[in-house]
């Protein structure tokens, strides 16, 4: 716009020194004309803008490689025609950190509304969200203009491939033992196993009645039953990027799609197992159980919309200051980094570590 | 590798893409067909496309386009033969070559080629400044912007961008046809004289300043400046006149040559005289040549090679004596054989010619032999028979018709200046069979400057308005002035008297500059030396000059007027009994609509009202902005979601820092931060407290204002 403001003010000053100081016949009437033009578009740009709506609607869900549909409609609400504008489109793959933008120009009559089709084309899995952040109202020279600002949102999520790894079955049923321990956290049903001990409060189950201990202590107590630790595989990505180190998007890709891959085998093999990372949007460490193939494509949006960052700290860090369920006695540690071998070492706490990067499966 | 990207639906409509390209590259087309039409003059009307073809079109195009440059640029281009009846047909062709041109700019998607080809349509039109109509270039700016809005926004809103460039285009030429604004436009007069004054500021920076200004009479006091105008080396030193800026035309406040379409259509009638061997610019040494005695032939037609170089005199016009034998200068131009300015814009720097003795000095006699020489050669025009013609013969049939032109474009005075001259000089006497005799002319206007008038070189301050002072007229009722005053009202009275005459304005090479000349010694002469003075035509003889300011009355030396001059109407086989103020004069044709002066005062009043209209506009535009945010504000306090409302009416009392007390404030972070609903009751409230603030604080505000008051009137009566 400030280019076009200069020629035009170059172009009206030249048409003042043409008037005045040569013999061009025309000089004056270019100057008028200008001036009517500035008068005209100004009132045009004005009475539009603010008035605009936009809607951003596609495809929910998406594959590598191909294409995501998408549609805008832009409503123009004002009375004033909008001759020229132009919507300005961001996506971001929230995975890869990929982006791109685009600009879809726009030409309506008042009290009118347009629908524009167009489409992503995703190279990686992730969370695609695509975002119109910004109008603007032009006349037909892109001299005088006016921004409106958006916050209008839509994400594709694009989902990665799943493959069954080539895991021989004896290291994956290493971790399908039965599992002798209860939980001393948590609470349970089982009743071969005492969690702890409480006085009665109307409602508990009458079978719970410890009857020797509440003749003991004249006093009606009940038995609250164990939770038996059966899940005892958890798969961590690891998210965080040490300092100056960085990832390319195919790496990111590829780590997703091992790391969904390998949930995927070990639930073929039965293995009930927990996924886990550290979600930097939400500043959480988020975990979900995995006991079938749905589980993976409920947890698949939370894991794809939760991008790589640089932390100090590592996903085992956070993972350990993090509130999730640590009982778990075999942890598989999906990372790139060098560091990796180091940052598990406060995981061997809580039980087996074992890392595994994707130059493990080329 | 491929990254993210968007990827955009091909439409499969070709018809919504091609049709406004059709459309608009027909319309640009057209447009700059106009343009090219009303800059060279040529007739677009479509029966007339079947005429001519593509080869006999293009020769008559070319045709055509050399006569306009010469017309109105004096730019001579050769002419060719074979043109056609007309050139319909060759512009259709060029038509559909420009349609398929802007059709292929328009495919390219790049702004800049159609830029250029603006500017080079433009620049040519602008330079020389050709004329075309407001139609024309409304349709051509309207064409090209919408070929630049077409490629901007990648087709997208064409037809809403076009209707709205239309609109423009169609207002702008409404508002421009309303008289005031017409007049405006076509450059009234004071903007005609900043126009001059601006273009007569860069030719002095270009070419030199004359210290005469050209033509220009407004001047108020002579340039008195000693600087070296010219340094001038000549075979055989003599003094001579030498001239340079020759005042044609008579325009109240200037001389000025005619019109360049009058010189152009003259250049037939010069080259054929040329050809002939009759020499314009030094007819009166021609005459001398000719009619000179046996013995003195050989002197009389004796070369005298002169070299100029120009130092601090204007480089615009070539100066030369009159009798020049040199057909002209190098790199110059002859117009109608009355004076040479350079070819192609350049400045004569340095030039050389040759030339005879002077003649000037003894006119009277070189008058008196062709009238004789004639006489006893029986010769009267046209009737004499080819076979019979003597050298005298060839030059008297010749001149006779260089006379007819010179009578016909030097003789004109408008009835306002006939009626100035007949109250101021009296009658111009019996002019039934020709002018007034030559001798009683000079001596009528001699004696007439010489009693009624005060040579004077500093003139005062101005009264009247420069740009609409009649010099002419204020000359003769202040009675003083110099030499270019003398020199003007001179050539207007020989004009009365029916005798041919020109202003000019050039140097003067005295006696005494040359006195101690020696041959190829270079003389300097110096501005002091700058002069204007009246020639008038001699029949069969040429252009001689006539000095008439008394001041000046002996420096050069002056032909014998005792030898007889007489009005001899043999040597004008043509009729000479026309009217002087019958004489058609090509002269260039004011806009009419500009000849009423418009104060420069109401241009800047104009530009005034102008930008107060644009800063009223803005203003405007902001108070309806703020008047929407008002409406926008209450309508969201008033009728929006209660929580929502109570919230932005907590902020707006925030932002203005309106007093807020506790239970407002409770309210307020009440539906910011918690999750509990807002009723309505609760806005009511907060609506009513928003009330309540502004009013405390009007009341505060004025309480402060109060207290100021009381405190300055206390400080004051204690002080």
């Amino acid at each position: 716009m400030k280019k076009e403001k200069i020629i035009y003010s170059v172009v009206f000053t030249l048409c003042i020194i043409g008037y005045f100081a040569t013999d061009i016949s025309y000089a004056g009437l270019v100057g008028i004309a200008m001036i009517f033009y500035a008068g005209l578009a100004l009132a045009l740009v004005g009475g539009s803008t603010d008035k605009v709506k936009i809607t951003l609607s596609g495809e929910k869900e998406g594959r590598k490689r191909m294409e995501a549909k998408l549609c805008l409609t832009v409503e123009n609400k004002s009375m004033m025609l909008i001759v020229n504008g132009r919507c300005n489109l961001e996506a971001v793959n929230k995975l890869t950190g990929e982006e791109a933008t685009l600009s879809k120009n726009l030409s309506l009559m008042p009290k009118s509304s347009s629908t524009i089709d167009f489409s992503i084309l995703p190279q990686y899995c992730g969370c695609v969200e695509v975002s119109a952040y910004e109008v603007i109202i032009s006349d037909p020279l892109g001299i005088f203009q006016r921004k409106q600002s958006l916050h209008e949102e839509t994400s594709c999520y694009v989902f990665p491939s799943m493959n069954q790894l080539p895991l021989d079955s004896d290291s994956l049923d290493r971790y399908n033992m039965e599992s002798y321990k209860y939980s001393v956290n948590q609470k349970g049903s089982d009743i071969s196993e005492t969690f702890g001990i409480k006085d009665y409060m109307p409602g508990d189950s009458p079978k719970a009645i410890h009857w020797k201990l509440s003749c003991k202590m004249d006093d009606i107590v009940v038995r609250e039953l164990s939770h038996p630790v059966e899940n005892s595989l958890m798969i961590i990505c690891d998210k965080s990027l040490p300092q100056g180190q960085q990832l390319s998007e195919a790496t990111k890709d590829k780590m997703t799609e091992l790391f969904v891959s390998l949930s995927a085998t070990a639930i073929k093999h039965e293995i009930h197992h927990a996924i886990g990372w550290y979600n930097y949007d939400i500043e959480q460490f988020q975990v979900f159980r995995i006991d079938n193939l749905d589980d993976i494509y409920n947890a698949l949006p939370g894991l794809l919309g939760s991008p790589y960052r640089e932390d100090p700290l590592s996903t085992v860090g956070r993972y350990v200051e993090s509130d999730a369920e640590k009982n778990f006695s075999t942890y598989l540690y999906f990372s790139e980094s060098e560091n990796a071998e180091n940052d598990t070492e406060r995981l061997l706490n809580y039980g087996q570590v074992e890392i595994y990067r994707t130059e493990n499966f080329e | 590798m491929d990254k993210l990207k968007f990827t955009e639906q091909k439409t499969l409509n070709k018809k919504n893409e091609i049709l406004p390209q059709l459309a608009l590259s027909v319309f640009f087309a057209y447009g700059i067909l106009r343009w090219l039409a009303d800059s060279l003059d040529f007739s677009l009307k479509i029966w007339e496309i079947p005429a001519g073809g593509v080869g006999s079109g293009l020769i008559y195009t070319w045709n055509a386009v050399a006569d306009v440059l010469g017309k109105n640029n004096y730019i001579l281009l050769e002419k060719l033969s074979g043109a056609g009846d007309g050139n319909g047909f060759f512009l259709a062709v060029i038509f559909l070559l420009l349609a398929l041109l802007v059709y292929c700019l328009i495919k390219s998607n790049r702004l800049w080629p159609v830029v250029v080809l603006l500017i080079i349509l433009m620049l040519p039109q602008a330079v020389l400044a050709l004329k075309v109509k407001k139609t024309t270039v409304a349709i051509l700016i309207a064409g090209f912007l919408m070929v630049i809005s077409y490629i901007k926004w990648s087709g997208k809103g064409f037809w809403k961008g076009a209707a709205f460039i239309a609109a423009v285009a169609i207002l702008t030429l409404g508002v421009a046809s309303a008289p005031g604004v017409n007049k405006a436009i076509a450059k009234p007069k004071a903007v005609q004289e900043i126009n001059a004054a601006i273009q007569q500021m860069f030719h002095e920076l270009y070419y030199g300043a004359n210290p005469l200004k050209s033509g220009d009479l407004t001047q108020r006091q002579r340039d008195d400046s000693s600087d070296v105008a010219l340094e001038i080396i000549m075979g055989k030193p003599q003094s001579m006149y030498l001239r340079g800026f020759i005042g044609e035309q008579y325009m109240k406040n200037r001389w000025q040559a005619l019109p360049e379409s009058s010189h152009y259509e003259n250049r037939e009638l010069f080259y054929w005289l040329q050809q002939d061997g009759f020499n314009s610019l030094g007819q009166l040494g021609q005459a001398n040549s000719i009619t000179a005695p046996e013995k003195e032939k050989d002197s009389a037609k004796e070369e005298n090679t002169v070299e100029i170089k120009v130092k601090d005199a204007d480089k615009r016009y070539a100066y030369v004596p009159y009798e020049i034998t040199s057909e002209g200068i190098q790199d110059s131009k002859s117009r109608s054989g009355s004076f040479i300015t350079p070819s192609n814009g350049a400045r004569l720097k340095s030039y050389s010619y040759t030339t005879t003795d002077n003649s000037v000095r003894k006119w009277t006699d070189i008058a008196s032999r062709v009238f004789t020489q004639a006489d006893l050669a029986g010769i009267s025009g046209d009737d004499t028979k080819e076979s019979d013609v003597s050298q005298l013969g060839r030059y008297l049939i010749d001149e006779s018709h260089y006379n007819a032109l010179v009578y016909d474009k030097y003789t004109y005075l408008s009835e306002e200046e006939y009626l100035l001259l007949k109250n101021n000089i009296g009658k111009a006497g019996n002019q039934s069979k020709g002018h007034i005799d030559y001798k009683t002319a000079i001596r009528a206007v001699r004696k007439y400057l010489n009693d009624k008038f005060v040579y004077t070189e500093n003139l005062g301050n101005r009264n009247d308005d420069k740009t609409t002072e009649d010099v002419l007229k204020k000359f003769m009722e202040s009675k003083k002035g110099y030499d270019i005053h003398y020199a003007t009202a001179a050539t207007m009275m020989f004009r009365y008297y029916g005798i041919p005459a020109r202003y000019v304005e050039g140097y003067l090479i005295t006696p005494d500059d040359v006195k101690n000349g020696e041959a190829y010694q270079p003389i300097s002469i110096s501005r002091e030396n700058a002069h204007a003075w009246v020639e008038i035509y001699i029949d069969g003889t040429g252009f001689v000059p006539i000095e008439v300011c008394p001041s000046y009355e002996g420096i050069m030396e002056e032909a014998d007027m005792s030898i007889g001059i007489s009005n001899n109407t043999l040597i004008r086989p043509l009729d000479s009994n026309k009217n002087n103020q019958n004489n058609s004069l090509t002269i260039e044709e004011a806009e009419e609509e500009s000849s009423e002066s418009l104060p420069i005062g109401l241009i800047i009043i104009t530009l005034l009202l102008i930008i107060l209209l644009i800063l009223a506009i803005g203003l405007l535009r902001k108070l309806a902005m703020m008047i929407r945010e008002s409406i926008k504000r209450n309508r969201l306090f008033k009728k929006g979601e209660p929580k929502l409302a109570v919230c932005a009416i907590f902020k707006y009392l925030e932002d203005k820092k309106l007093p807020i007390n506790h239970k407002v404030r409770e309210l307020g972070n009440k539906a910011a931060y918690s999750p509990i609903e807002i009723s309505e009751e609760e806005r009511g409230l907060m609506l009513t407290a928003l009330k309540e603030s502004k009013m405390e604080k009007k009341k505060d505000e004025k309480s402060k204002k109060n207290h100021r008051f009381i405190f300055n009137r206390r400080y004051d009566a204690d002080a």
